[in-house]
């Protein structure tokens, strides 16, 4: 016996959960952020306005608890990259250009950006949210938005050899 | 005259405001080394696009439906309690399911005259109300349920008439804090709302 709301939120894990390892980058900070998510989410239903995006509305209460989180620091100094590669791109672009950029590199180079980048590059690139939504959810302006996702698309054309 | 990366990648994702946007554009058809620019900015989001996330955890996953079930508060009211609900006129029926994702909200009456709940059985409508069905709550008040003027409504007899206690939008679209219905059970199991009265001990307290 679920609702529209629940039902959508539910939908939406996945999504939450991929934004919350950009955050964390490790997964058991990540499933404790979309807990708590989820449960501000169903606290706080009668305060969603229906004409924001769900999605949007969603990862901005992620971004907070990740605020609050680290405000206690219960994940800095206990951070472990796990993304973290100590070599530079090693891709061969001609062959990747060549197969169509296989959703494996694209998630390698994704993988090897900075977290400021690769958090813009999830919401606009990935989530198709606009510069502003972006910006709302990342508590940024969209000025700084913008400069992190020119960075990133030249980061990501560089690593897989896009011209 | 230069046009920065930022600029071309806000062309190149549909940000770009009028004019500027068009006249980009004639400068981009212009100058191939432009174009090039554009189209890697195009590439490097399109290639991402609908990029699936992977599942969550079955356990994660089960704790937040767990919190998406309705509260343990529903389970108190029998589902019986609704069953007059169903057994209104076709029309109503669907006004009421039109209600399903509407709000709560405490209103006065509305003009509507509910001197006509003293007479008017359940199941009948008379001067656009529509009785639905007549219980007691713990505090032994008579109430009764019943739809008017759009509003699915509960109003208890007191010295001074008919006075409502809750009234259930049945209009309304989108997210609402919580469906009619469920805001609804919710009071009625705040009150401890009494199964309806059958015809024959409704008529006893109706005059």
């Amino acid at each position: 016996m679920t609702d529209p709301f629940s039902e959508n939120l539910i939908a939406l894990l996945p999504n939450l959960r991929r934004f919350a390892l950009s955050l964390t980058r490790r997964p058991d900070l990540a499933d404790d952020l979309v807990q708590i998510t989820a449960e501000r989410a169903f606290a706080a239903r009668g305060r969603y306005d229906p004409s924001v995006r769900l999605d949007a509305w969603l990862f901005r209460i992620l971004r907070n608890a990740f605020i609050d989180m680290t405000r206690r620091d219960k994940v800095r100094g206990v951070s472990v990259d796990v993304y973290d590669t100590p070599e530079a791109a090693t891709v061969d672009g001609a062959s990747v250009t060549e197969t169509a950029l296989m959703l494996g590199s694209a998630q390698e180079a994704m993988a090897r950006l900075p977290d400021e980048q690769r958090q813009v590059m999830i919401l606009i690139c990935v989530e198709e949210m606009s510069y502003a939504e972006a910006a709302e959810v990342l508590g940024i302006p969209t000025g700084t938005v913008m400069s992190r996702l020119s960075r990133a698309r030249l980061a990501v054309a560089q690593m897989l050899g896009i011209k | 005259m230069d046009i920065t990366d930022e600029t071309l990648m806000a062309f190149a994702d549909g940000e770009l405001a009028e004019p500027e946007a068009s006249e980009l554009a004639q400068r981009i058809a212009a100058d191939p080394d432009l174009a090039a620019r554009v189209a890697m900015f195009r590439q490097t989001r399109d290639m991402f696009a609908k990029m699936p996330a992977d599942p969550v955890p079955d356990a994660l996953a089960d704790r937040i439906r767990a919190m998406a079930e309705p509260p343990a508060l529903s389970n108190v009211v029998p589902m019986r309690r609704r069953v007059p609900l169903w057994q209104l006129p076709a029309a109503a029926a669907v006004a009421l399911a039109v209600g399903l994702g509407a709000g709560l909200s405490l209103v006065p009456s509305g003009g509507t005259d509910l001197a006509v709940l003293d007479s008017l059985p359940s199941g009948e409508a008379r001067d656009g109300v529509t009785a639905v069905a007549t219980f007691r709550i713990a505090s032994g008040d008579l109430c009764r349920e019943f739809e008017a003027g759009g509003m699915i409504s509960v109003a208890c007899r007191t010295d001074d008439g008919w006075q409502t206690r809750l009234a259930v939008a049945t209009g309304g679209e989108g997210y609402a804090p919580v469906s009619g219905v469920e805001a609804l059970d919710a009071w009625l199991a705040g009150v401890e709302a009494g199964d309806p009265l059958d015809p024959e001990a409704e008529a006893s307290v109706l005059r």
